[in-house]
């Protein structure tokens, strides 16, 4: 009910109403995304052992994080945007969910884990490892938000 | 290129990729950029930035170009009406 509500509401129906809203926030959202995640890869690109000359993992992160936070609020301010426009599609389509629950975890784990491996003098083996896992989760989120189209 | 067209997966998957790519190389154009700017490392000469992620951006490049062009040439007709495309 609550979401008939939302899917019938004034919001919604003035972001149907023009095909260049939708549009747009797509393109501001993808290109966010694109932005953040390049910041984040850069980091650990840094961690693998690559990227950056004569920096640290800490310094990478510390030159990138206002940057990576700025990408970010992009993509959570125009992502509900585009969920409010065809509300029940979003909901019942499962790489929707997928990529909502992987951006969480990845969220969830840029922001303690990987933080904290890149600020740390952390064994080689753990730094590689949570480069790894960072770019996985990353690359799941863009995996699950082109699967939305195709689900 | 019939067969990614006409395929229930492999088309995303090349898309996937290809948006992937832009989102992990093209990132590095951005602080590259940021460099250049004066906004971002500036503790870092413009040289060790540069050439530092030179090579990745190179690599990225090429694979976001070869997933590119595959996609197009999987619907080239229907692309190439299109005025974003051009």
């Amino acid at each position: 009910m609550m979401l008939l509500l939302l899917q019938t509401s004034s919001i919604s129906d003035g972001l149907n109403s023009s095909e260049w809203i939708l549009a747009l926030t797509e393109c501001f959202h993808i290109a966010a995304f694109a932005w953040s995640i390049g910041m984040i890869a850069a980091v650990d690109y840094k961690l693998l052992g690559f990227g950056i000359q004569h920096s640290k993992p800490c310094e990478v992160l510390r030159g990138t994080d206002t940057w990576t936070i700025l990408g970010l609020a992009v993509v959570l301010l125009s992502g509900p945007v585009l969920f409010l426009s065809d509300l029940r599609m979003y909901v019942h389509n499962r790489a929707f969910v997928f990529k909502m629950c992987a951006l969480a975890a990845a969220i969830l784990f840029n922001y303690t884990i990987h933080r904290k491996v890149a600020q740390s003098d952390g064994s080689h083996g753990v730094r590689i490892a949570t480069a790894i896992v960072s770019l996985v989760l990353w690359l799941s989120v863009v995996f699950g938000g082109l699967f939305i189209a195709f689900a | 290129m019939t067969f990614i067209r006409e395929s229930g997966l492999e088309y995303p998957i090349i898309m996937s990729m290809h948006l992937s790519c832009i989102a992990i190389f093209g990132g590095l154009i951005v602080i590259t950029d940021l460099r250049l700017l004066g906004w971002a490392f500036q503790d870092k000469s413009i040289a060790d930035v540069v050439n530092g992620v030179r090579w990745w951006k190179r690599v990225g490049f090429i694979v976001m170009f070869a997933m590119g062009f595959t996609l197009f040439g999987s619907k080239a007709a229907e692309y190439y009406p299109t005025p974003s495309s051009g």
